[in-house]
């Protein structure tokens, strides 16, 4: 029993600090943080009652990614649902709704790229954050995400260049802003 | 700025392609700039994902770990597998049935809209039903009350049997600017026909409902064409006419001394009852006169069949106005199939032609009126018992 214990233990040092920051991520950089290690120890908590070790050799990782994605997206959709309760009691006292391009630079001023990927839409975005930090196959993230391995590469490629265009465009921004700052003095 | 090759690009800086595609892409980006430019963008946001680091707190983490395996052997296995559970909640249902997500306002509105539906499917239906009762209430031009008289007057010979052979004609409702059209067409048989029409439409006619079930009914009934033997009987009385003129005469007395009043100011049930028996027999007489003595030796029996006749044929027109009047849609239906026979059979003339004879009974096999007035009698007798 004990060495059970110690067994799951061990992955979940292995496994917790990246799951939390994978979730990090996805759900919208350091204020999230609180919520992502909620998360991810819940869905600790379901793999420990679940039978984690009936699981395949290998498979709880995979597992403990698609459970906690899960999760966020219940998280990101209570979030948008209280959104749009607040932007509906705010556009009550406001003259207009910001333009998505407006919240982008909202975005941008904040010079994170974390903060650029909350304008990805979730699944392009969970993609690449489990290409790009997590470094999984195109098929373990089709294996994750439950979609087909070719919507990987595209779900890849399509967020890679949405936030090239969104980064050199913020590095123009700031590019012309050092240049009338400098005019000025 | 873009190039077909940038997915390649993509593709290779994650080790998705095969030995020989990685080669051509590497080719392609010595001689192309875009695709560099790309994978050296890309590989700096690889860089700037990575250095994204979670705070670490080990003090946390463990303790994290202890309240899971607590919990998890407090709990025991669950049953549900833990992807089901942390399925999106609002997406399931939406996702299942490919819905869309409605907001709050929009379901309100959704709402609204559906009950405006309602309501007006419900007002729509109302008024249709509405419709008939209006129609049923509404009055009926009343016909001028000289109106019977002067077409009596005007064509004293013609042929009263028009008024069962054509249904149709004797069925049109009544209005001022018809009578006043027809009050000025005296000659002609179409005219003739239509003054015996209106003797009679009158007295059939009390109101629009009444004159819509009278066509209804006549409608069911055959319409044979005109007989040959009927047409040669110029001499024939107009039992049609002489009856309208007398129902004119009790409506004008409005109750005071007439004996027909007196007599159906009784139990309107029992007279029906009384009248349908006396009809029945008499059809039942005639039928088997007809079978039992043709030819000559018949007239006789025909003469009391006819007087017969006559004497029912102004019960039954004041028994169906007065079923008509309450409402009573059956009684008014047999009543209304049975006038016709009866007025054919009053206007046979003295010797009448086997075929007139065989007509009228072939008229009442194909009505099976004889058998329904047998069912209404009996309907009667139950009810009274």
């Amino acid at each position: 029993m004990a060495s059970e214990e110690d067994e799951f233990a061990v992955m979940f040092h292995e496994f917790y600090p990246s799951l939390c920051r994978f979730l990090e991520c996805l759900l919208g950089g350091r204020g999230a943080s609180g919520t992502a290690q909620e998360i991810a120890q819940e869905s600790f908590l379901q793999l420990h009652r679940t039978g984690w070790r009936n699981l395949p050799e290998g498979e709880a990782r995979f597992w403990l990614y698609r459970v906690a994605r899960n999760f966020a997206l219940n998280e990101l959709n209570k979030r948008q649902t209280h959104q749009r309760l607040f932007d509906k009691v705010v556009d009550v006292f406001r003259a207009r709704v910001p333009t998505p391009e407006e919240e982008f630079e909202v975005a941008e001023r904040e010079g994170l790229v974390i903060d650029l990927l909350k304008t990805l839409p979730e699944q392009q975005r969970a993609a690449l954050l489990l290409r790009e930090q997590e470094e999984l196959s195109y098929q373990e993230i089709a294996r994750v995400l439950d979609v087909s391995e070719s919507k990987v590469k595209v779900d890849v490629f399509r967020a890679r260049t949405l936030l090239r265009e969104r980064w050199r465009k913020k590095a123009e921004r700031d590019t012309s802003a050092q240049a009338s700052r400098v005019k000025i003095r | 700025m873009d190039c077909d090759w940038t997915e390649q690009v993509s593709l290779l800086i994650d080790g998705e392609l095969a030995r020989e595609a990685a080669r051509g892409v590497e080719r392609h980006l010595d001689n192309c700039a875009v695709c560099r430019f790309a994978r050296e963008d890309f590989l700096l946001l690889r860089r700037q994902l990575n250095a994204y680091e979670v705070e670490h707190d080990a003090l946390a983490e463990r303790r994290a770990l202890k309240r899971i395996l607590v919990a998890g052997d407090g709990a025991g296995k669950i049953e549900q597998p833990a992807t089901i559970s942390a399925l999106p909640r609002r997406g399931r249902f939406a996702g299942r049935f490919n819905l869309p997500r409605l907001s709050p306002a929009q379901l309100a509105a959704l709402a609204l809209l559906l009950i405006g539906v309602a309501v007006g499917v419900i007002s729509f239906v109302n008024t249709r039903r509405s419709q008939p009762e209006l129609a049923e209430s509404a009055p009926t031009p009343a016909p001028p009350q000289n109106d019977a008289n002067h077409h009596g007057a005007s064509s004293p010979q013609s042929p009263p049997f028009a008024v069962s052979n054509n249904p149709a004609i004797v069925n049109q409702p009544r209005n001022p600017a018809e009578v006043a059209r027809d009050n000025t067409q005296h000659n002609g048989e179409r005219s003739r026909r239509k003054s015996v029409a209106r003797g009679i439409d009158p007295a059939r006619s009390s109101s629009g409902a009444n004159a819509r079930r009278d066509e209804t009914a006549r409608r069911e009934m055959p319409k044979l064409p005109p007989s040959p033997a009927f047409s040669q009987s110029p001499t024939n009385v107009p039992v049609v006419e002489t009856a309208n003129n007398e129902l004119e005469a009790i409506d004008s007395n409005n109750g005071s001394d007439d004996l027909w009043r007196g007599e159906f100011e009784a139990t309107g049930e029992s007279k029906t009852a009384r009248h349908v028996e006396q009809a029945q027999v008499l059809l039942r007489s005639f039928r088997n006169t007809r079978l039992a003595e043709p030819g000559q030796r018949a007239s006789s029996d025909i003469a009391y069949d006819k007087r017969q006749s006559k004497k029912l044929l102004y019960q039954n027109i004041l028994l169906r106005r007065e079923a008509a009047s309450r409402g009573n849609v059956s009684v008014e239906s047999l009543l209304d199939s049975l006038e016709p026979i009866l007025i054919d059979i009053a206007n046979l003339p003295d010797r009448p032609a086997p075929e007139a004879v065989r007509t009228i009974n072939e008229r009442m096999r194909r009505t099976n009126l004889v058998a329904m007035l047998q069912i209404n009698q009996s309907a009667s007798v139950a009810r009274s018992y």
